[in-house]
């Protein structure tokens, strides 16, 4: 390892541009393409250097599959296997789940919210919250999450309705089975989290088992250390859990080489008003510790590292934006 | 939680940067073996948790824009977690392709270098087309490596040729965001 690396980064390409470059990557090879297109997208490559690297990215990514120079189809094979396919009983499952939905009056749940009022506990934002529930479990909450329950007598439901929980489930012959909008979680004497995005939800499990349903897709079995996405239709490839426990306890949001946009968006669920940052600056990578209690430290860490600057309107207005 | 900045092993203006300087020396020295440790539980094999603390700290070593590290260890176990599912995944992979190789009549079969440059082309298209819906994922692929046709695609997936086309500027942004 050279001690004496270059420190120059390469200026990021604008997502605009790449947008360009990925539309005149599909469009030439759509075989619609005509001679005056050719010449459009030859002008197109010619007008800036940020339009000439972006095109040698694709060229790039061109180049990797021909390096791959599948005969066999072996290469295509893996990277299918790869994927997950949604499962075949889908239908049975959802009327399953339907069911499940009726049995327990969850429809009750689906008149339009104002979502946190139905909910048995919520946090604000900025806020975390411990509680436990009435099996004796215990639950954490993250920041602007809300949970319902209901227990009966076969089973506990708890419903993640928005954010992010730690729950560390109390013995009980009953199971405990954590609902999100892409599916549920059924645990067995387990500590694990979970997270509702907008269009997923994460699970990770810190110890015992768990079995993952989509909604529409074939469930998994999830053993401790490990941690799965899932949308309605499938669960991602099961990867290791994120080791350091729920670092969000602490207060600490703990990035490897990420995305500015990452980081910002998780800074923007702990604070008030509106957190952002331009699409110039958006695809700068950033590592290191930050703290979630407090996100204007975390914005002076960022502003400190990377160039660029941190504008305020008003108390409830900042954006991050090229210096 | 006040945490002691005094005991920062990178500089939190981020002068330890790219140099080994002192703070990756200190971070190193400190934490390194109980690293190791923290690998070996998770892979239960101690060549391999030695491969993946060095890769660790080369990581580290490598990233230039980090801003501060309040509690190292936590840091740490970040980083050789982004290491550790790179290598499961890698290994998934490339047992996969060697048994599609198994299969395949020896006269095809390509050599041990070849192999190696496919496997480490598949983990990098792989980490590109990572979290997309299957079915942008499949026209991708099937576009790329078998060259069909975007008509072909739209049936073998059942949509429409404007959604395939949707699909494929789709999964080509990503892969153009991701790779370098």
């Amino acid at each position: 390892m050279p001690a004496d690396l270059p420190l120059t980064v390469e200026a990021p390409i604008p997502i605009e541009v790449l947008e360009q470059a990925a539309a005149w990557f599909v469009h030439l090879r759509s075989g619609e393409a005509t001679q005056a297109d050719r010449q459009r997208w030859q002008d197109w490559c010619a007008a800036s250097t940020e339009h000439r690297r972006a095109w040698q990215r694709a060229e790039a990514l061109a180049n990797r599959f021909d390096r791959l120079d599948d005969r066999t189809g072996a290469a295509g094979r893996v990277l299918d296997l790869a994927a997950p396919t949604p499962g075949r009983r889908r239908a049975a499952r959802r009327l399953a789940v339907a069911a499940g939905a009726l049995g327990l009056g969850w429809l009750v749940y689906r008149a339009p919210p104002p979502r946190q009022w139905l909910a048995d506990q919520a946090t604000t934002v900025g806020e975390r919250r411990h509680c436990v529930l009435a099996d004796g479990s215990r639950v954490d909450l993250d920041t602007d999450s809300a949970i319902d329950w209901r227990f009966d007598a076969e089973r506990r439901w708890v419903r993640l309705r928005h954010g992010r929980m730690l729950i560390e489930t109390a013995h009980d012959p009953r199971p405990l089975v954590v609902a999100t909008d892409q599916g549920e979680i059924q645990a067995l004497g387990t500590r694990f989290s979970v997270r509702q995005d907008a269009a997923a939800s994460r699970v990770d499990l810190y110890e015992g088992l768990l079995e993952v349903r989509p909604l529409d897709g074939r469930p998994a079995r999830l053993r401790a250390g490990e941690s799965a996405r899932f949308t309605q239709a499938q669960i991602d490839p099961i990867r290791p859990a994120d080791d350091n426990g729920p670092t969000w306890l602490k207060g600490l949001m703990v990035a490897d080489d990420l995305p500015l946009s990452e980081l910002v968006a998780e800074l923007d669920r702990y604070r008030r008003g509106h957190l952002g940052c331009a699409p110039a600056v958006a695809g700068l990578r950033i590592s290191g510790v930050f703290r979630l209690d407090d996100t204007d430290a975390a914005l002076s860490a960022i502003a400190r590292t990377l160039p660029v600057r941190i504008q305020r309107v008003g108390p409830y207005w900042t954006r991050i934006d090229a210096r | 939680m006040e945490l002691e900045l005094s005991s920062l092993p990178i500089e939190p203006d981020g002068a330890a940067r790219t140099a080994a300087g002192p703070g990756f020396t200190a971070l190193y020295r400190d934490h390194h073996r109980w690293l190791q440790a923290w690998l070996r539980r998770r892979l239960g094999c101690g060549v391999d948790a030695a491969d993946l603390a060095q890769d660790t700290f080369v990581r580290v070593l490598a990233r230039r824009d980090v801003a501060q590290i309040h509690e190292p260890r936590a840091y740490l176990t970040t980083v050789a977690h982004g290491v550790l599912v790179n290598h499961l995944r890698r290994r998934d992979l490339e047992r996969a392709y060697l048994l599609e190789l198994a299969q395949t009549p020896p006269a095809l079969q390509p050599d041990v270098e070849t192999r190696a440059i496919v496997i480490e082309t598949l983990c990098e298209i792989d980490a590109m087309l990572a979290g997309l819906p299957p079915k942008v994922r499949a026209a991708f692929l099937f576009a790329q490596l078998e060259g069909l046709s975007y008509a072909d695609i739209a049936t073998r997936l059942k949509v429409s040729t404007s959604s395939v086309k949707q699909y494929l500027h789709k999964a080509t942004l990503q892969c153009l965001q991701t790779c370098h």
